[in-house]
């Protein structure tokens, strides 16, 4: 029986967590194409860790939950989640259902906003998602 | 040919690199951090499954019409919907026409949460965001369908993208559609969404006359209104004439039909000059009439296509469409019974860059060198307009010219089409235009053929819309043929008694069909005239009358004041004629030269003395008879033993050309007459010979100088000598030695005929200039003001005049003879000896539409020898010997049908150059 140690277990997490960063670069490469160019790699990845980062904060722990949180950040802004113009962000993150439900209402809402062509993401906030708080 | 609707995938509506819908699905279930995956607890996975338990979702979304209900999905990855409207799982409706219940299913639909919701969700083929959606709180989702029919409309603050569906509803322009339903909430995993498709589909397009004519051509009535407007009318008028068995009673052409588009063309020669050709006189007037060609609006209706097959009229259902306007040369020299000679010919100078070029589609329509509109830089066949906005009601334009309603631009590859744009709404809703504008050459033909399509007017969707091969049946239409004729109207055909035989119009009409020259006649345009015509010399004679007033006054104081009876133009005596002259000269000045009476005194005879040597030198000879003539001139008047009379005198100017005019009369002629009048007449004579003949220098006839021989003027009567005419008597004389003299056509005389039984020359020769001194034209003045006034022709047209066997008759009629067109050049006569036929009528109208006599048989008349080489010799045109086997040559007929003999350098003005020859007797060009 393979015993695995908790220092080999937190090596583990870090290593899992260093190839996700890499998979949520290339997520966002892959939407955010022409965003992702003009920020720069560095930018990029200071912006994923900071939305890995508040979205932990939200109990959003799986991956795909994860890059639901980075696809809204480049989607509305890197604060997009304490935004005043999306009051349903915070509401939703914060209510008590589980994860995976709360990210797909939070995908209902951003799709019903930005098909009544309110506002998406802008140039300004673009800068300011891959910078560091 | 293509399907429609085309084939279609979900990810058609569907944008697979959209962030917030495949960027949703990414990643797995478990934490970055797991090495493994994650690993929930047995506690977690028993209460994971009771959740799923507790979950609802959407099992199926469909749209039902009558018997048919579309199909429900759930895979992205489905097989694509087929092309073609019978296809499997293809659904479609007309909007507003049929109704649709919109539904889905639920699973578990009572463990919907207070939060949870359902999102309907529209959207468009090609489109990655929905253009309409309506979310659904629990009590509305649980009914699983909307609650009214759906008629394809929704309410205007659901629409997202207002300003593709402006009428708010869904149209053909964005067909195909996807429903989506999408579910929010603790969702059962695969029950997310699903969603349906349907089409709202163009059942096909017709074509359509309009609008009215009266509202929409953009052609002003100018001031003096010059017709122009009114005949664009009566050719839309025409086309659409349902009682007109003849022309498809007023439909439009389908493949395999003929219709005839008829170009009022009663135009006609106003002199000899215009006959020449070296003017292309008849085609610049004709392109003066009739401009870059008829203006024919012409329309297109598309209809939607219902649940049931059926076509339904809902312009707002077909959105914001556009059609391609394009034509086909269809033009043939093949017409019925034209000689095999004739139309090689034509299909030889009609062979000329006939290949197509992204100016003009291929054919043999006439071209642009030669004033048609085929080829580099011709005017356009569906000219460019600016179209109006929509409006309830065409408004009307009076005089001013219209805005045609539709806009219409010029296509960008295929320069010959056009593209026009639909009104959504207001009168036209649903509808486009052109103004269809074939050449006004006639024999040119067009088939006509119009493409739907939507939004994007690049030239890879031009050129699909015009690939006959493979653009859908439902998205196009076409016409038959629309060939361009000329109708030349009869007028009226007067005869003045007995005419045996009749010209045989039918085959008059069948020769000139044979160049698309549509002649209007039928035979109840032909009338005995005589009374009329008597009704109309009374008001000639009339002193008072208007007709008379009409007249040069010369002509007007020849003529009795009241009607003498048994003629057809009555005249007084020279004496009374003389009398009356002398009277008038008293009040109108100098021209008429009694107001020199002071510095001219009476002569030894009483006469009012003339200075004749200070009459007016004006270039035209001014009415000789107004003036006394110089009696004390003669030197000399003898009378011989045998009574012969003899009349001498001399050029009283003197210069380098002295002549002595000699009139001698045989006894014979003069022996019934007494000796002192007959040398009063042989004076009078020899002094009108004088002031008639002198050129405006006082020198005698050019011809006649260069020899002091002397002018004899033999009055014996028998001869046909040269300059010894044959003469009646002493009277006749004058006009026989006038017309003998003025032979070359530009020169204009007078002369006082003799009342009847004279045998006046010809009618019509060496006529000129109605308004100036004439020489025989008086004659034509008075058959012309006789004739149009008590024959009016609104629309002009050609008079035959034909005098029959009648002892009336005090003028000689030649076999035939075209007059001149009166001022307007819309009325013309054509004077027709009482046994003249079909070959010599055909003959006088070619005359009438500006052709002249071929070269072969009149050099002087065809300088530039435009008949065809291989048919001059029977040519309907030849100068004499018209017969029954003879035909119009094919230059005759290309002219004739308005072709430019040289090179047109400019479409706009109708210019041309005149040393680049298109029309040449063997079929070639220089260009």
């Amino acid at each position: 029986m393979l015993t695995i140690r908790r220092a080999q277990m937190k090596e583990f997490g870090k290593l899992g967590m260093r190839n996700f960063e890499a998979r949520a670069i290339a997520h966002l490469e892959r939407f955010f194409p022409e965003q992702c160019e003009s920020l720069g790699s560095a930018v990029v990845l200071d912006g994923v860790r900071y939305g890995i980062k508040r979205a932990t904060a939200y109990r959003l722990e799986s991956e795909r939950d994860l890059l639901r949180y980075l696809t809204l950040m480049f989607s509305f802004g890197r604060n997009f989640d304490v935004d005043p113009a999306l009051p349903w962000a915070a509401a939703i993150l914060t209510s008590a259902e589980k994860a995976p439900s709360r990210t797909k209402r939070l995908q209902t809402k951003a799709r019903n906003h930005r098909n009544q062509g309110k506002g998406f993401l802008t140039q300004e906030s673009l800068r300011k998602t891959g910078q560091n708080d | 040919m293509a399907d429609y609707p085309v084939s279609f995938k979900y990810t058609d509506f569907n944008d697979k690199s959209d962030p917030l819908v495949d960027g949703f699905e990414e990643g797995s279930d478990s934490p970055p951090t797991s090495p493994v995956g994650a690993c929930a607890s047995a506690t977690e996975a028993a209460e994971e499954a009771v959740e799923e338990l507790l979950k609802w979702g959407v099992e199926t979304c469909t749209l039902k019409c009558g018997s048919k209900t579309s199909t429900s999905f759930d895979d992205q990855d489905h097989t694509p919907i087929a092309a073609g409207k019978t296809a499997p799982e293809r659904f479609y409706f007309a909007p507003t026409e049929d109704s649709v219940d919109v539904a889905w299913t639920l699973k578990n639909p009572e463990e919907m949460a207070d939060t949870d919701e359902v999102t309907l969700e529209l959207y468009a083929f090609g489109g990655s965001a929905p253009v309409w959606q309506r979310t659904l709180k629990p009590t509305d989702a649980k009914k699983q369908k909307l609650g009214a029919a759906w008629d394809g409309s929704f309410p205007e603050g659901e629409w997202i993208d207002t300003a593709s569906f402006p009428a708010h509803l869904v149209t053909a322009e964005y067909s195909p559609y996807m429903m989506k339903i999408r579910a929010t909430g603790k969702i059962e995993k695969g029950l997310e969404e699903r969603w349906t498709y349907f089409d709202v589909l163009v059942h096909g397009i017709e074509l359509e006359w309009g609008p009215d004519a009266e509202k929409v051509l953009p052609i002003a009535v100018p001031d003096p209104d010059d017709g122009r407007r009114a005949r664009h009318l009566y050719a839309n008028t025409a086309l659409r004439d349902t009682t007109d068995t003849d022309n498809l009673s007023g439909l439009i052409p389908k493949d395999g039909e003929n219709k005839l588009v008829p170009l009022k063309s009663n135009l006609f020669y106003q002199g000899e000059s215009e006959l020449r050709g070296a003017n292309n006189e008849f085609y610049t007037k004709y392109k003066t009439m009739w401009g870059d060609g008829a203006m024919l609006p012409i329309m297109v209706n598309a209809k939607i296509c219902s649940a049931t097959d059926a076509p339904v009229d809902v312009p707002a259902a077909l959105g914001n469409v556009k059609y391609l306007w394009d034509w086909e040369d269809k033009a043939t020299n093949d017409t019925p019974g034209i000689k095999a000679e004739i139309k090689t010919h034509l299909d030889k100078v009609s062979g000329y860059f006939t290949a197509e070029s992204n100016d003009s589609p291929a054919g043999s329509n006439c071209h642009v060198n030669r004033g048609g509109k085929r080829g580099f830089g011709a005017a356009p066949v569906f000219p460019p307009q600016g179209g109006i906005d929509p409006v309830d009601t065409l408004p009307d334009p009076g005089d001013d010219a219209a805005d045609f309603p539709f806009n219409v631009t010029q296509c960008a590859d295929r320069k010959w089409a056009g593209i026009s744009k639909s009104w959504t709404t207001g009168e036209l809703a649903g509808k486009s235009g052109v103004i269809f504008q074939p050449s006004r050459m006639a024999g040119d033909a067009y088939a006509l053929r119009v493409s739907l399509f939507f939004r994007e007017d690049t030239k890879a969707v031009q050129a699909a819309a015009s690939d006959t091969e493979t653009y859908p049946d439902e998205l196009s239409a076409a016409t038959g043929t629309f060939t361009v004729w000329q109708e030349v109207d009869i007028a009226q055909y007067v005869q003045i008694g007995t005419v045996a035989t009749p010209v045989d119009m039918d085959t008059v009409k069948t020769d000139m069909a044979k160049f698309f020259v549509k002649l209007n006649y039928d035979d109840s345009l032909r009338v005995d005239g005589t009374a009329q015509w008597q009704t109309g010399m009374q008001k000639v004679y009339d002193a008072a009358g208007t007709l008379r007033g009409q007249l040069a006054d010369y002509i007007q104081d020849a003529l009795p004041n009241a009607a003498a009876g048994d003629t057809l133009i009555e005249f007084k005596s020279f004496t009374d004629f003389k009398e009356a002259w002398v009277t008038r000269g008293g009040s109108e000045g100098a021209a008429y030269n009694q107001s020199a009476a002071t510095a001219n005194p009476t002569n030894a005879i009483g006469e009012p003395k003339y200075d004749w040597l200070s009459r007016p030198q004006s270039g035209v000879q001014n009415y000789p008879f107004q003036q006394p003539w110089p009696i004390d001139h003669t030197n000399e008047v003898t009378v011989d033993t045998q009574g012969s009379v003899r009349v001498e005198f001399e050029d009283p100017k003197g210069g380098t050309h002295e002549h002595t005019v000699v009139f001698e009369a045989s006894k014979r002629i003069i022996k019934s007459k007494n000796i002192d009048l007959a040398i009063t007449d042989l004076k009078a004579l020899a002094a009108c010979y004088d002031n008639c003949l002198r050129n405006t220098d006082g020198q005698y006839p050019p011809y006649r100088t260069g020899t002091d021989d002397p002018i004899t003027v033999n009055l014996h009567g028998k001869t046909n000598a040269k300059n010894q005419p044959r003469l009646v008597n002493i009277r006749a004389a004058l006009d026989q030695i006038v017309e003998d003299y003025w032979n070359n056509e530009d020169d204009s005389h007078a002369f006082y005929p003799e009342a009847r039984d004279e045998n006046l020359v010809g009618l019509g020769k060496n006529a000129n200039n109605y308004g100036q001194t004439a020489g025989y034209e008086w004659i034509w003045n008075i058959i012309q003001l006789v004739l149009f006034d008590q024959f009016p022709a609104t629309n002009g047209g050609i008079y035959l005049f034909q005098v029959g066997d009648v002892e009336m008759c005090n003028f000689h009629s030649p076999k035939a003879k075209a007059m001149f067109a009166d001022a307007t050049g819309n009325k013309i006569i054509s004077v027709l000896s009482k046994t003249a036929k079909w070959p010599t009528l055909e003959h006088e109208i070619g005359h009438c539409k500006f052709v002249n006599h071929t070269y072969v048989s009149d050099v002087g008349n065809d300088p530039l020898e435009l008949h065809q080489e291989d048919a001059a010799g029977a040519c309907t045109m030849v100068r004499t010997g018209v017969g029954t086997t003879n035909t119009f040559c094919g230059l005759c007929m290309l002219r004739m049908r308005g072709w430019s003999i040289f090179k047109v350098t400019s479409t706009a003005t109708g210019a041309f150059d005149n040393t680049s020859r298109m029309l040449k007797k063997d079929g070639t060009s220089d260009l």
